[in-house]
C-alpha cells in the first residue's frame, strides 16, 4: 500500500443498526484503525464530518430519516471542500448494486456487502486511501 | 467463512446444543469470544425490541416497516446465525420488498419461532 497507513486513518462509520455498527467498528479495530467515529443517520453524519474530519466515510444505504444516498448527495453540495470531496464506501445488506441505482455516485470507492469480511474491508479501505 | 474455535467455547459450539446460533462462526468473524459476547448482547437487545415490531407491522399491513426490520436482520444474521436461518431470513426479506402484507405474514410465520429460538439460544450462551 502506498497511501495512508491504516493505523493513521480516521474513519467515520454511518450505520443506523447497532449490531452492524458494532461489527464494523470491531472490524476496523482489528485492522489497526483506532480513530473511528460513528453516526446513526445522514444528518448526524454531516455534523460529524465537520467535527471529526475523517479521511474516509463508510456509510449504510438504508437509514432513516436521511438515507446514505441523500447523505452523500448533501455532502457533495457542502460549502466546505474537505467535506464535499470526501471519499465514501457504501455498505448494504443487499448483495447487488441495484440498491444504488444505475450509477455509483461520484467519489464513491466501492460497495461492500454487509457484513463485510475483514479482508474485503481492508482491501476497500486501502484502495480508497491510496 | 472463518471458523476459529476457542477452547472456552467447546460446550457452546457443538451443533447439538444450538440450532439457530452459530457461535464458532461468530467468534471467527468478531476475532474473539469476548467481542462475540459483546455483540450478542447488542443483538439480544435489538432482537427483543424488533421481533414484536415485525409482528405488529405485518398485522397492520405496514410492509415497509417490516421490510426495514427484516433488512437489518438480514445484515447481521451472517455474523451469528446458522446457514439455514440466514437463508430463511434472506428469503422473507426479499419477499417483503415486493409482496403484500398477507403474503409476507404467511412467509414470516415459520420464521418467527426460529428467531425467538435464536434469542433464547443467545441468552443461554450469554448466561
Amino acid at each position: 500500500m502506498t497511501g495512508m497507513a491504516l493505523s493513521l486513518a480516521r474513519i467515520l462509520v454511518v450505520e443506523d443498526d447497532p449490531v452492524m455498527r458494532e461489527y464494523v467498528v470491531n472490524s476496523l479495530r482489528r485492522l489497526g484503525i483506532q480513530q473511528i467515529d460513528t453516526a446513526t443517520d445522514g444528518a448526524s453524519a454531516l455534523r460529524a464530518m465537520i467535527s471529526f474530519r475523517p479521511d474516509l466515510v463508510l456509510t449504510d444505504i438504508h437509514m432513516q430519516p436521511m438515507d446514505g444516498l441523500a447523505f452523500v448527495q448533501q455532502m457533495r453540495q457542502h460549502s466546505n471542500p474537505a467535506v464535499s470531496a470526501m471519499k465514501v464506501i457504501f455498505m448494504s445488506a443487499d448483495n447487488s448494486m441495484d440498491t444504488l441505482g444505475q450509477a455509483m455516485p461520484p467519489g464513491t470507492f466501492g460497495y461492500i456487502v454487509k457484513p463485510p469480511r475483514l479482508e474485503t474491508l481492508k482491501a476497500r479501505i486501502e484502495q480508497a486511501l491510496r | 467463512m472463518e471458523t476459529k474455535k476457542s477452547p472456552s467455547m467447546s460446550t457452546h459450539s457443538s451443533s447439538g446444543e444450538f440450532q439457530c446460533l452459530n457461535a464458532a462462526r461468530g467468534i471467527g468473524m468478531m476475532g474473539s469470544e469476548a467481542s462475540f459476547r459483546k455483540i450478542l448482547s447488542t443483538v439480544a437487545t435489538s432482537l427483543s425490541a424488533d421481533l414484536p415490531k415485525v409482528d405488529q407491522a405485518l398485522q397492520s399491513g405496514d410492509v415497509a416497516t417490516a421490510n426495514r426490520l427484516l433488512h437489518a436482520f438480514k445484515g447481521y444474521m451472517p455474523i451469528i446465525a446458522s446457514d439455514d436461518l440466514i437463508a430463511q431470513v434472506t428469503a422473507v426479506e426479499l419477499l417483503s420488498k415486493t409482496a403484500c402484507a398477507q403474503e409476507v405474514q404467511q412467509a414470516y410465520a415459520p420464521l418467527a419461532p426460529q428467531l425467538q429460538r435464536l434469542l433464547i439460544e443467545i441468552n443461554h450462551f450469554l448466561a
